[in-house]
């Protein structure tokens, strides 16, 4: 403690005396800047939008084609950029954006009334043709959309008038709001027209426009001059910058080269807040970690008893309290909060070594058996750590367990072809459909599938896609969730602690729990 | 460079005074001090090089205020001694430099003294082989290799001998032909000595010499390398501690908790400049 | 010299060859491309359009064959993370490197050559020791290690300088004092060698009873023996610099060719790799060319041999 005190009297000093050098350099004077801004604001409008808001991400965007890109990082700079038809607030709501209502018309169509008076970065006015346009882009196999397959229902798009449009499926599609809301960014007909390239400029609808893109070294968008109808920008100019080293993210906040950096390693988090000026922001994560237990490989797997068992063996307070020193929130689910069918009323695994060596004697497992449990290396937060702890207390148990730690590249290989007896994983979804259910489902097998087998589950699964009422679908999930935490595919952990930081200067921003940065309010003071 | 017909007293100190020089002793006892620390690593350290105590995170060093001489060099970000893994760590530098000299000083020395030796087209196809790699800087290839095989302290080893081979064979080509003519080896033939036996008492041990002096240099440069490729993530297979990773593991607390890069750091330092010693003190030895 | 220029540019295409072919095999002897390139919860059947329309669906002699083909209309293929042309990537990213090492060497030269002619000339003296004490811890460091200390130091401690990145003429200073420590140690001490051996020569000591002046003696022919050595040590460590320049470029995120090399094999990213490689084993051979005529040019006896 007294070191940090005497470390910050230290920088209280040299801040002052550095400052001025470090503000000048990039640029952002911004006292005078936001006189200026407030005193020639015309009366009763918003002031214009000031400084420059410099974002320090992990990694760069892939492409600026919307469409194409997959990461976390690369969504949050095309939504500066571009709209989709559908939202999520920061608990993971759909919210209306370039759609302001969204119904169901019959088994097999959804109707969509559009948002008028707004107008691409190039003076196109958006309206019903850009929405049919783009969503049979999105589906064009000639691109390369690795989540193209998530409007495959869709059968075409009819122009009803300029801001309304019915879309038609193959089939009831209930999920298609939870689609629009993630996918399908809206594009021009300059860009679905083959006019423009959308790899080299990017044109849409968003609060932000296109200003330049140098691949692995920064991405500047400044403020479309039409107000956006979430609320014109407050910020003049982005600039993103790719580091790929925790440490020098660390390093730029605290020098002010960067105003708002992600993701933070939880290691980190002391000595941020000891410093001044900088905020620390934590949040539940969307996505859960747990460990994949392969019935069709370890026979042993495929007694739902044995595998209640390695739950009730597996101390995950401690865990959480030491591996994540806290940082984690545990998991009394099948899938997280933010996720429908979430259900808080299911009653967590207490630790019980007793209770999982019966259930083991029980299947007939009294003298326990073999496994090895895989774990890639630096991949997930303290992967390989949380599975030497893991491994340690199956073992005693009975369930004699070693850790195999691998390189991604082969740990991938081994999930996707089933080899690996059990392993360490991090389950992602908003959707349900798409990610987190399909590794239930025996007949659809999704990545992390490794044997389990319910009909009931099956059938749940596949119904509730076609269940176009939004509270029976969600009862559905609720009762698959049930299933499902009671015959534990899985040995169930936590869902990790997601940690943003960022300048006091920053407001107006909250981070949503899928991790995505979407800016908002935000404004720098 | 040119060397001195006649050494001048003063004011130089001349370097060719004794026939080993002090740095070359002082470069061995650095060199063989780590290797001595490295082979008794089991028993000095003083806890596994992967035992974790979270609770223990980040403990600074024994003489700073927090420490404990239990953890003389403190602790890293999962509670494991910074002391055992350092001399742990020194198994991996040391076998590294010592191995992929080994191999890639073997490897060079039979392929140049080859080349040299047979001469025609034997001669020609080393010699464009030479000519080909040398045309392309070593430290890329071997991050590039590194990155595309995985991790793998013998794959580190080879790669690395793989990647130095043809400084020494350029070398060993070289003193050969030179050598190969020189009086003793044709009287030699003459006599009717087989190939093999001149090659051996003959040939190899005048192109020895300067071969060494190579492997010095080339022992520093390895162990850089190596400490660099840990550092990329693209060394040894963790948990086993390399110093070049454990710079940079420590880098996400760097600013509180600087023994976890400013230790392995330093230990690289010292052993490389062992091996400088090591090299500088051969080649004043004329 | 023009027979030379051709076999030395023949010489050229063998090592471009045998790169790209190395290159290929590594980056499909790693594994799979296409599950690194694609998320894990993509559908299998998008995962499976994706690698036809990449191309990576064809045996790979094919795909070889395909590239030979591109490459020699000048098309190096398009990245697979980025999906722009691969070269274009490629040299955007280059004059970063070009910048770096070119200041590097500016520094190098500068520092390290008046430097070693300087305690050359007194050899011996206390100022030779201490200086040749320093330029020996130098280039026993760690170019990684330094910059991370140089980081800690200037950037987060005293908040002088940035820590990484290319975003004014300031973010030059790190990375390049990072790798000219290495460099201008090492020539300092080639230069002092040098120079405190051809001191002791004869006819230095006939020249200086003659009553030649101390700096035309050290200026003369001091100095070109220093740059004849300076130039074949600079030659031989340009290997050294490029792969120095990979880690320095990864430690201060610079934008320059090898962190995009590191970032591509870190993603499998193949005609990425292979344009990174393609382009700088080019420019490595054209820059041993161009050292190699200066070689010629300063050193007199091997001008003589050639044309002999």
């Amino acid at each position: 403690m007294t070191r940090r005190q005497r470390h910050d009297d230290r920088y209280t000093r040299r801040d002052l005396l550095q400052r001025a050098a470090i503000l000048a350099g990039t640029g952002v004077a911004l006292d005078l800047w936001s006189l200026r801004a407030h005193v020639l604001a015309a009366p009763g409008t918003r002031p214009a939008p000031i400084g420059n808001l410099l974002i320090v991400q992990g990694v760069d965007a892939e492409s600026l084609d919307p469409h194409v890109t997959t990461s976390g990082a690369s969504k949050g700079m095309m939504w500066a950029m571009y709209d989709k038809l559908l939202e999520r607030s920061a608990d993971m709501k759909i919210i209306p954006w370039l759609a302001t209502q969204w119904r169901v018309v019959g088994e097999t169509t959804w109707e969509l009334k559009l948002r008028d008076n707004v107008y691409f970065h190039n003076g196109e006015k958006f309206g019903a043709e850009h929405v049919r346009d783009t969503i049979m882009r999105f589906k064009n196999p000639g691109i390369r959309n690795v989540y193209a397959g998530q409007l495959r229902p869709v059968r075409d798009v009819q122009i009803v008038n300029p801001l309304t449009v019915r879309i038609h499926t193959d089939g009831p599609f209930a999920l298609l709001a939870e689609v629009l809301s993630i996918y399908c960014e809206i594009l021009p007909k300059a860009i679905t027209g083959g006019e423009v390239d959308p790899t080299r400029r990017a044109i849409g609808t968003g609060p932000y426009k296109f200003t330049e893109w140098l691949p692995g070294q920064r991405m500047v968008m400044d403020f479309a001059e039409r107000p956006h109808f979430s609320g014109q920008p407050r910020v003049r100019r982005l600039v993103w910058r790719p580091v790929s080293e925790a440490a020098t993210r660390l390093v730029e906040l605290k020098t002010g080269a960067a105003h708002l950096i992600t993701p933070v390693d939880p290691i980190q988090v002391p000595e941020l807040e000891a410093t001044k000026n900088v905020d620390v922001i934590a949040f539940r994560q969307l996505s859960s970690q747990i460990v994949v237990l392969n019935s069709l490989k370890v026979r042993q797997f495929q007694d739902a008893r044995v595998r209640q068992a390695l739950n009730h063996a597996t101390d995950v307070d401690t865990l959480i309290r030491t591996v994540m020193r806290g940082a984690a929130y545990r998991l009394g689910s099948a899938f997280g909060p933010g996720i429908p069918g979430y259900d808080d009323a299911l009653r967590p695994y207490a630790f019980e070594p007793d209770r999982a060596r019966q259930l083991l004697s029980e299947a007939g497992f009294r003298d326990g058996f073999e496994v090895t449990l895989f774990s890639p290396e630096g991949r997930y937060l303290n992967d390989r750590l949380a599975s030497e702890a893991i491994a340690a207390m199956w073992t005693r148990v009975g369930v004699r367990t070693r850790v195999q730690v691998m390189d991604w590249s082969p740990f991938v290989q081994g999930v996707l072809g089933k080899t690996h007896d059990a392993f360490f994983f991090q389950q992602v979804g908003v959707l349900l459909d798409a990610t987190v259910s399909i590794n239930f489902d025996s007949e659809r097998k999704g990545a992390a599938w490794q044997g389990y087998h319910n009909e009931e589950a099956n059938r749940l699964i596949q119904d509730a896609v076609k269940t176009m009422d939004a509270g029976r679908r969600n009862d559905m999930y609720k009762r698959l969730n049930q299933i499902v935490y009671r015959e534990s595919p899985w040995v169930f952990l936590w869902n990790q602690q997601g940690v943003y930081a960022k300048q006091k200067r920053v407001a107006g921003w909250t981070p949503h729990v899928d991790g995505i940065i979407r800016l908002g309010d935000i404004s720098l003071s | 460079m040119i060397t001195a017909a006649k050494p001048v007293p003063a004011p130089v100190r001349p370097a060719t005074r004794r026939r080993w020089p002090g740095q070359f002793h002082a470069g061995l006892a650095i060199v063989g001090t780590v290797l001595l620390l490295a082979v008794l690593a089991p028993h000095l350290s003083p806890h596994g090089f992967a035992d974790q105590d979270l609770l223990r995170s980040l403990q600074p060093p024994a003489w700073v205020a927090g420490g404990d001489w239990a953890y003389p060099l403190g602790t890293d970000r999962l509670g494991r001694d910074l002391f055992s893994r350092l001399l742990f760590g020194a198994r991996v530098s040391i076998a590294v430099a010592l191995l992929s000299v080994a191999l890639g000083g073997g490897l060079g020395t039979v392929f140049g003294l080859t080349a040299g030796y047979t001469g025609r087209w034997v001669d020609r196809i080393i010699s464009r082989l030479i000519d080909v790699q040398l045309s392309f800087p070593p430290v890329f290839i071997a991050i590039a290799v590194m990155a595309a095989l995985g991790q793998s302290l013998v794959k580190l080893i080879l790669v690395l001998a793989l990647v130095t081979w043809v400084q020494y064979a350029r070398i060993a080509r070289a003193t050969t032909l030179s050598v190969r003519e020189r009086e003793f080896v044709l009287a030699a033939r003459a006599l009717g000595a087989e190939e093999g036996r001149v090659v051996l008492r003959h040939v190899l041990p005048s192109i020895l010499p300067p071969l060494l002096v190579v492997a010095a240099v080339n022992m520093s440069n390895v162990i850089l390398a190596e400490a660099a490729l840990s550092f990329l993530g693209l060394g040894i297979q963790p948990p086993t501690p390399a110093w070049g990773s454990m710079v940079s593991e420590g880098r996400a607390v760097q600013s509180l908790a600087w023994w976890n890069t400013v230790f392995p750091g330093m230990a690289i330092a010292i052993l490389v400049i062992g091996a400088n010693l090591l090299s500088d003190g051969l080649q004043r030895r004329r | 010299m023009g027979r030379f220029l051709i076999q030395r540019l023949v010489h050229l295409v063998w090592v471009l060859l045998a790169v790209s072919i190395l290159v290929f095999l590594l980056i499909h002897m790693s594994g799979d491309p296409i599950r690194l390139l694609t998320p894990l919860d993509a559908k299998p059947e998008d995962v499976e359009r994706v690698r036809a329309l990449y191309g990576l669906d064809q045996p790979i002699p094919v795909q070889y064959v395909r590239f030979l083909r591109g490459a020699l209309r000048g098309d190096l293929g398009e990245s697979f993370r980025y999906q722009r042309p691969a070269f274009e990537l490629v040299m955007q990213r280059l004059p970063a490197t070009a910048l770096l090492a070119l200041v590097t060497l500016g520094l190098t030269i500068t520092v390290g050559i008046p430097v070693g002619l300087w305690i050359g000339a007194r050899a011996g003296h206390a100022v030779d020791w201490v200086i040749s004490l320093v330029t020996f811890v130098f280039i026993s460091l760690p170019s990684f290690w330094l910059g991370v200390l140089l980081i800690l130091l200037f950037a987060d401690r005293l908040r002088l300088l940035p820590a990484s990145g290319f975003e004014s003429p300031a973010h030059l200073v790190l990375p390049c004092l990072t790798l000219s420590i290495y460099t201008s140690g090492l020539i300092t001490r080639i230069v002092r060698a040098d120079v405190s051996d051809v001191l002791r020569q004869d006819f230095i000591r006939t020249a200086r009873a003659k009553g030649v002046g101390e700096r035309t003696v050290l200026g003369h022919h001091a100095l070109r023996n220093a740059l004849i050595s300076t130039v074949t040590v600079l030659g031989l460590q340009l290997g050294n610099l490029l792969g120095g320049s990979v880690v320095v470029e990864s430690v201060f995120a610079w934008p320059g060719v090898g962190w995009l090399m590191l970032q591509g094999i870190q993603t499998r990213d193949l005609p990425l790799v292979r344009a990174v490689v393609l382009v700088v084993g080019t420019a490595f051979v054209l820059i041993n060319l161009i050292v190699d005529m200066l070689y010629l040019y300063l050193d007199p006896r091997i001008r003589y041999d050639h044309s002999g």
